[in-house]
């Protein structure tokens, strides 16, 4: 019997988009503070990891053709992970090559385009690592999210390397 | 969708795979054929592991097709090429399912390590068969 290669089953593609749904905490401000969401932090080092990919290309315009995928990955992680805080999205001009506001603490680009790309190599290994250990502990909703973060930058680690 | 059926579904799919990469090992040249048994070896060892944790879940695995569709014509190597990176899309499709279905640690841990596995492949495909544009920002979704 000849069997279609159907190897994800049907119903899946709706379970598992990239848009997840905001979490029960994002409905608005509340009176009291809520807890923070733990997705938080893995926004903030998302934004710092863009951050450093626009703040080498920008050192390093050579790198662009090779990098702007890998930036371009993060910035949609930063906003997937926006829209499951329930947060608006920062409204960054696609191409624009200085860092999200936000982000204070972007390490200094290394001096020579070979560190450049061993920095963004190593970050990209301590940020998967990040998201899969805090996936483990997650909710059903952001578990997925996280997973296919950390996959990403492992799949960026290998680029890299 | 149970963790059991999660399970059941990433069996599937891994059997699929495993068929697939027949397909696409005899239509690539000579230099790929070690990055294709490397990627049918490494899914031949999902598979048995995952076969076995639903046994001591009780069940019994899912069985290989005989023979399984393809999704398009694989007639020369860039049509294999795309056949393997289909399969690890499908792969990291059914293991990402499994990270949503389970809150068990170690069927989670597990889950998200053959989803970037296939997404580490995945790239290896993709960046030969779409340089520009070799990863994707959400494996499995």
């Amino acid at each position: 019997m000849l069997v279609a290669l159907a190897i994800a089953p049907a119903g899946l593609a709706a379970a598992c988009t990239g848009t997840p749904a905001a979490g029960p905490t994002a409905t608005g401000p509340i009176s009291s503070a809520p807890p923070p969401d733990p997705l938080a932090d893995h926004l903030t080092a998302e934004r710092r990891l863009l951050g450093s990919y626009q703040a080498t290309i920008a050192r390093y315009p050579a790198l662009a053709k090779r990098l702007a995928p890998l930036r371009d990955d993060h910035r949609a992680h930063v906003t997937a992970l926006e829209q499951a805080l329930g947060l608006a999205p920062t409204a960054t001009p696609t191409a624009s090559a200085s860092p999200t506001p936000q982000v204070t603490d972007i390490p200094p680009v290394p001096a020579a385009a070979a560190a450049a790309l061993v920095a963004l190599r190593n970050a990209e290994h301590a940020a998967a690592a990040e998201r899969a250990a805090a996936c483990l502990t997650a909710t059903d909703t952001a578990a997925p999210l996280l997973a296919s973060i950390a996959a990403c930058e492992s799949s960026h680690e290998a680029l890299l390397s | 969708m149970s963790q059991l059926d999660a399970l059941q579904t990433a069996l599937a799919a891994e059997h699929a795979v495993i068929w697939g990469y027949a397909v696409v090992g005899a239509k690539v040249s000579a230099e790929l054929r070690p990055q294709v048994r490397a990627a049918d070896a490494a899914h031949r060892g999902r598979r048995d592991a995952v076969a076995g944790t639903i046994r001591r879940l009780g069940a019994d695995p899912a069985l290989t097709r005989a023979s399984y569709r393809l999704p398009f014509p694989v007639a020369d190597q860039a049509a294999a090429l795309r056949l393997a990176l289909h399969l690890e899309d499908g792969a990291a499709a059914a293991w990402r399912y499994v990270v949503a279905a389970t809150d068990d640690r170690v069927t989670r841990q597990t889950a998200v390590t053959a989803l970037t596995d296939a997404a580490i492949r995945g790239t290896g495909w993709r960046r030969l068969v779409t340089p520009a544009a070799p990863t994707v920002p959400f494996p499995g979704s």
